[in-house]
């Protein structure tokens, strides 16, 4: 480097200060639109690749998004929930796979649904087995990240409010495996069967054997082989070898509420039927298309993203005054200084090179920051909107 | 020249067709949904929670490449065990699992494992209400939990004492199965008449028994109702589920006196040299002596029989009933 560059160079780097404020302006004006292109691009086809994956949804009916929602992400909306019963009528067009996400493990969202839905989501065990047994858990790879979690230990569920003492029963679950991460939010669930969430429900438990019950206390009135059990009769906290035999339920599972059913019908045809049966003013359930949902979703996103777009491009307009005056004021400022170059022989095509090459410098650190970033950015951008996404 | 221009409206005419042949192929109106494949992966094997429900699948798939497994072979109890973690792990991956399903629940452990919803069959998912068997003098009554206060009233769950009920069954395994594997449709169709066969007849020997004048037995449990009901007699049942209790003979009187009251209508019991009859399933063991009564042993064919199968015993069980009633 010689010359004007060489010049132009030790003056970028000699007014620190000046260099630091102009590139600061401009690495935060582009990189702000740009960082939210990426995220928002990143955040497209994540949301959409899953809800194409996920042909139709039946739940209560209400918000679609909630629904869809709540069937992808288990998040905890105010959807409601539907009878178990419903998977019959899903059953006759093609597989249901109901999901119910009401409760939580140290904060992590309990996924009840069947085994269909691992072979559904391609979910496979890394480490440990699959769940096999009531009260038995396979958590997702950040769970077990985050939790310090492997297969042997145990999950406790947690209540659904702080000073609910008196209500639903923390149950401890047991790790019988870690699946596989697959960057999306089932790297975030707490895999149980249906029946262990009906538990920690309290729909199902198990106590002891009231027909040879040593202590009295347990039991109100013996009469005629019925035995009515006293409220001293506390359920089991965890299911184990020794008393999982124990373990019942109370009432038609039919009537046992799901969040959501993801229906996978085996061709178009099956599957418009069954939104024909859920289309009629009388149903109790309402069929979903999440690539619908999160389409209706992603148009309002972008319709708010082109009002911020309008409002980068005015920064930008703004910021470049701002740079062009900074410029002017500082050749003014800089006057003697040209004046100097001129008299040791410096032509004015050199002076004028020297403040081009300026901001070619200015620019230049600035673009490789941008750069940089951008590079961060897109390393990190799927898991920074998987976090946004599962929250 | 001619030639060439003739060659040229040739390649172009057959270009066309082509196109337009392939564009046609390529579009299918009702594209089979790639998820829906994946869930129906298939192993060739069927697993059923019972004895003669496996029998039944096995009658039914005979010839085919599929195998039939009856985990609970395992056990002394096949109905009320804890499989171990690699047998649920191996039933999951099975095509099929053969259960009898509400109102009539043999394997109390299904409600304790994890098994795929849409890959069991509930085979008596069609029965009308009349074919169940509910018995209200055996129940416990919670009062606590949501629900509040509640009973169970006991179901009988050994549907295939009655062969006329276990033909619905296999009906029903065998429209499951047909949709599991339909490129056996017509080998499992021509095994159901096959087999349909095999219990008319032993239907036909339990409705030879029934009779006008209703005569009545005494059973050591419900269990055994099924097969009393299609032979139309009167079962009279005590509560052994559970084993014989301390005292039988006491339990034995008081049922009697119980059930021979004056507001009570008067019974034909079914004597033999004087001693009354008494049913005892095969679950409670060896029947202990007990004075005024003769026990008379049913498989309920919770285990494969050591020899035979499921049409010898349940012929071995009607010819007791036979000799008992004749």
């Amino acid at each position: 480097m010689r010359g004007p560059l060489l010049l132009a160079w030790k003056y970028v780097t000699y007014n620190r200060t000046k260099t630091f404020i102009l590139v600061a302006c401009i690495f935060l004006t582009v990189l702000l639109p740009v960082a939210v292109k990426i995220l928002l691009d990143k955040f497209e086809s994540q949301i959409v690749s899953r809800a194409d994956t996920t042909p139709a949804v039946i739940g209560a009916r209400g918000s679609d998004l909630d629904l869809a929602l709540s069937a992808l992400y288990f998040k905890r909306t105010d959807a409601g929930t539907v009878p178990f019963s419903e998977t019959a009528t899903i059953e006759k067009h093609g597989i249901a796979i109901p999901v119910y996400s009401k409760f939580t493990a140290r904060e992590f969202p309990v996924v009840a649904t069947t085994l269909d839905y691992y072979a559904f989501r391609g979910l496979q065990i890394a480490e440990g087995n699959m769940l096999t047994t009531l009260g038995d858990c396979a958590i997702g790879s950040r769970v077990a990240a985050e939790l310090g979690i492997k297969p042997g230990d145990q999950l406790l569920s947690d209540r659904e409010t702080v000073l609910d003492i008196g209500g639903m029963t923390p149950l401890k679950m047991n790790v019988t495996g870690v699946f596989a991460p697959t960057n999306s939010a089932d790297d975030n669930g707490v895999f149980v069967d249906l029946k262990t969430a009906w538990v920690i429900e309290g729909l199902g438990h198990g106590h002891q054997d009231l027909e040879n019950v040593e202590d009295e206390l347990m039991v109100m009135s013996r009469d005629d082989g019925e035995i009515v059990a006293s409220p001293a009769v506390v359920p089991y906290l965890e299911i184990t070898e020794n008393n999982i035999d124990s373990f019942h339920f109370h009432g038609e599972m039919d009537d046992f509420p799901v969040s959501a059913i993801i229906a996978v019908t085996p061709d178009e045809k099956s599957e418009t039927l069954l939104e024909g049966n859920y289309g009629q003013g009388n149903a109790t359930a309402q069929f979903v298309r999440p690539s619908i949902v999160v389409r209706e979703l992603m148009d309002l996103v972008f319709k708010v993203k082109s009002v911020f777009d309008a409002n980068a491009v005015l920064i930008g307009v703004s910021t470049a005054l701002l740079l062009l005056l900074v410029i002017l004021l500082s050749l003014k400022l800089r006057a003697r200084e040209m004046q100097t170059m001129f008299k040791i022989g410096a032509s004015r095509n050199t002076n004028a090179k020297l403040q081009l090459y300026e901001m070619g410098f200015i620019f230049l650190i600035s673009g490789i920051l941008v750069a940089i970033a951008v590079r961060v950015l897109m390393q990190y951008s799927g898991e920074f909107v998987q976090r946004m996404l599962i929250g | 020249m001619k030639f060439e221009r003739q060659n040229k409206s040739q390649i172009l005419l057959t270009a066309f067709c082509v196109l337009a042949v392939s564009g046609c192929g390529t579009e299918d109106p009702n594209p089979v949904n790639p998820g829906f494949s994946a869930l129906n992966a298939k192993s060739n094997r069927v697993v059923a929670v019972a004895y003669p429900l496996a029998y039944i699948s096995e009658r039914l798939l005979e010839g085919t490449q599929v195998s039939v497994e009856f985990p609970g072979a395992e056990s002394d109890n096949p109905g009320n065990w804890q499989p171990p973690e690699e047998t649920v792990a191996s039933m999951q991956e099975a095509d099929l699992v053969i259960t009898n399903g509400p109102g009539v629940t043999y394997a109390q452990w299904l409600i304790r494992v994890t098994l795929a919803r849409n890959k069991t069959c509930i085979s008596a998912a069609d029965f009308p209400i009349a074919d169940f068997i509910t018995v209200n003098d055996h129940r416990i009554v919670h009062r606590h939990g949501p629900e509040g206060e509640h009973s169970h009233p006991y179901m009988v769950p050994y549907s295939w004492l009655d062969p006329a009920v276990l033909e619905k069954q296999a009906r029903k395994i065998a429209s499951n199965l047909v949709s599991v594997y339909p490129d056996n449709e017509e080998t499992i169709t021509r095994n159901l008449g096959e087999l349909s066969e095999d219990l008319k007849k032993l239907t036909r020997k339990l409705e030879d028994l029934r009779r006008t004048d209703q005569l009545s037995v005494l059973s050591a449990n419900p269990n055994l109702k099924f097969l009393t009901r299609a032979a139309g007699i009167n079962d009279i049942h005590l509560l052994w589920l559970e084993g014989i209790p301390e005292q039988p003979q006491a339990d034995i009187d008081a049922k009697s006196a119980e059930d021979s009251g004056p507001d009570q209508p008067e019974l034909r019991w079914v004597e033999t040299d004087g001693a009354r009859a008494m049913l005892w399933p095969s679950t409670l063991g060896a029947a202990p002596e007990i004075t005024g009564w003769q026990t008379i042993n049913i498989d309920l064919l919770d285990k494969q029989p050591e020899s035979g199968d499921y049409l010898s015993v349940m012929d071995d069980n009607i010819e007791q009933l036979v000799s008992l009633l004749n």
